[in-house]
């Protein structure tokens, strides 16, 4: 089923696009979510909230693009249960994800709202315009899709230490991009 | 948290970068099973092309190497007979403190505590050798001095820069890493010395960084921005910084010093240009010549049609003895619509005079666009 007709379906209020979402988006979302909490139940729980959620908010809301819909919803799923488990001390894979993303960040920055997170990602998206495919990739399969250094290393046949330094040197050019615009977070 | 500003505007991407990346289906999904389970991901994609289509007919192993360029170049595995052939054919350099300059600097704004490594100040780095031909050079350095427990972390540069001008402004591309003591032969690891690879309790490679002296080594790759920059006779300008223990990726402690050189490239080349002449079928790209050389190759295309932003990717050589050796990495590309140029590096060495074809990929975005074997 095309993308238009699941959505189509949700509107419908026909429940073979839930089928339809978990047998074509189901291991999608369950990499990020298993990415981010390091846990199968967890993770599990997350795509099955991920999939309430798309059921509750479609309508009225109409995705341009389910993956990236879909995409948002199950990074927030993950980041809600990762700040419960913070609190908890329990590790998940998502501290380190914060941590190099610590980095990219101008040091003077400190504003919150909501039109600073926009104009946010419309820098994120033009910076990612101006990489290659294969740098945008990279930092796409680290920082959304949330995958291991070492998962990403093996996909690539590169050796860790390359591949942590790869993504070193795109962390450091975004932090570059967004001194250079006075960006502040 | 500002972190997480950033990780919400993450999440709010372009879709169409997202359509971009691959992601595998596990074969319960393409079943139709209700439950969502982890995807494979499939390891070396490019080397399981070239079994599938031509089949490995022959791995070479090698035994220890011990060449004039030292235990640095080892990653290439070239035999001491090669590399003292390309010593002699000003092809490499074996450097000496007459023709480097380095320098240490240690990063003052730093603090000294817990995670800045003992005696940082008495850890040297010295540039071993290099191997160069038009299109990258490959440098290889020895660190003395630093040790950790590597059955648990590992060495790691947190920054390498390369640069074509002393003011440090024109940066080169570059991507380095500490020799393993681990060498992959047709998919399959052993180590320098040929035997096979062991492993610890917890199915982890146990790697050896060190040498017998406690000595590491460091390779750095070096190339142009483009496929048209030329390495050969020029003086460039490398900056390592913070070596450091790294745990699981993460640094554990580093020394917060900065190691700075200046290099002669080598001036000869080694490449051979051959016309080839060759159309790949159903795709607009003919195949013109390449240039090959020891550690990489540059293929020159007419393109006839719409290429859809794509281009062929080399992937490997076969040699006259029938080993398929899957050694295609990272490649430069640039194409105006009628023409298309491609550089790509070799993760090991070769001897252009041994290969008998090269392996190539009609679409590099399209593993299964099929592979195609050209003479040359």
């Amino acid at each position: 089923m095309e993308d238009k007709e699941i959505i189509s379906c949700l509107v419908m209020r026909n429940e073979d696009a839930i089928r339809e979402i978990q047998n074509k988006f189901g291991s999608y979302c369950y990499q990020i979510a298993n990415n981010i909490l390091n846990s199968r139940e967890d993770a599990e729980e997350c795509v099955n909230d991920t999939l309430n959620i798309i059921w509750k908010t479609v309508p009225p809301a109409k995705p341009v693009s389910l993956k990236a819909y879909l995409g948002k919803i199950v990074r927030n799923q993950a980041l809600i249960k990762y700040r419960t488990y913070h609190a908890q001390k329990r590790f998940c894979g998502l501290e380190l994800i914060m941590d190099e993303l610590d980095e990219c960040i101008p040091s003077d920055s400190d504003s919150t709202d909501e039109a600073n997170s926009n104009m946010l990602t419309e820098m994120i998206n033009s910076w990612l315009g101006d990489l290659s495919k294969a740098d945008r990739e990279l930092f796409l399969r680290r920082y959304y899709l949330c995958e291991s250094v070492r998962d990403i290393a093996e996909r690539y046949g590169l050796n860790q230490n390359a591949m942590a330094q790869r993504l070193s040197k795109l962390r450091n050019r975004l932090k570059d991009y967004l001194d250079k615009r006075g960006y502040s977070l | 948290m500002k972190n997480e500003n950033l990780y919400n505007a993450i999440s709010n991407i372009s879709p169409q970068y997202l359509e971009e990346l691959s992601f595998e289906k596990t074969v319960d999904e393409k079943n139709n099973n209700a439950k969502a389970t982890p995807a494979k991901k499939s390891k070396l994609p490019v080397i399981g092309i070239i079994c599938a289509v031509v089949g490995l007919a022959g791995i070479t192993c090698v035994a220890a190497i011990k060449g004039v360029l030292g235990r640095g170049m080892n990653e290439l595995q070239m035999d001491p007979s090669q590399q003292q052939e390309l010593v002699e054919q000003s092809a490499a350099i074996v450097y000496t403190s007459e023709s480097t300059t380095a320098s240490t600097t240690a990063n003052t704004t730093a603090q000294t505590d817990d995670k800045t490594v003992a005696n940082a100040d008495k850890i040297t780095v010295v540039p071993e050798a290099v191997v160069a031909d038009e299109r990258c050079a490959f440098i290889s350095f020895k660190v003395s001095g630093f040790t950790f427990d590597d059955t648990i972390n590992e060495p790691f540069f947190d920054m390498e820069y390369a640069y074509e001008d002393e003011a440090m402004t024109k940066e080169l591309d570059s991507e380095g890493g500490f020799y393993n003591g681990v060498n992959d032969i047709g998919g399959k690891q052993v180590y320098e010395d040929g035997t096979p690879l062991q492993y610890y309790d917890n199915g982890l490679e146990k790697y050896r960084y060190f040498d017998n002296e406690g000595n590491l080594y460091y390779l750095l790759k070096v190339s142009g921005h483009g496929v048209d920059m030329n390495m050969l006779g020029r003086t460039i300008y490398v900056k390592l910084v913070n070596l450091c223990e790294l745990y699981k990726c993460e640094v554990i402690k580093g020394t917060n010093r900065e190691w700075t050189f200046t290099l002669e490239m080598p001036s000869k080349s080694t490449s051979v240009n051959k016309n080839v002449g060759k159309k790949l079928e159903n795709t607009p790209f003919t195949l013109d010549s390449i240039g090959l050389s020891p550690i990489s190759i540059r293929l020159n295309y007419t393109v006839k049609g719409n290429a859809k932003g794509t281009i062929p990717k080399f992937i490997g050589v076969v040699l006259k003895d029938g080993t398929v050796l899957g050694i295609g990495d990272d490649v430069h590309n640039s194409s105006d619509g009628n023409t298309a140029h491609q550089n790509c590096f070799f993760v090991r060495a070769i001897d252009p005079d041994k290969v008998e074809s090269i392996l190539i990929l009609k679409d590099m975005d399209d593993p299964s666009s099929g592979v195609v074997t050209i003479p040359v």
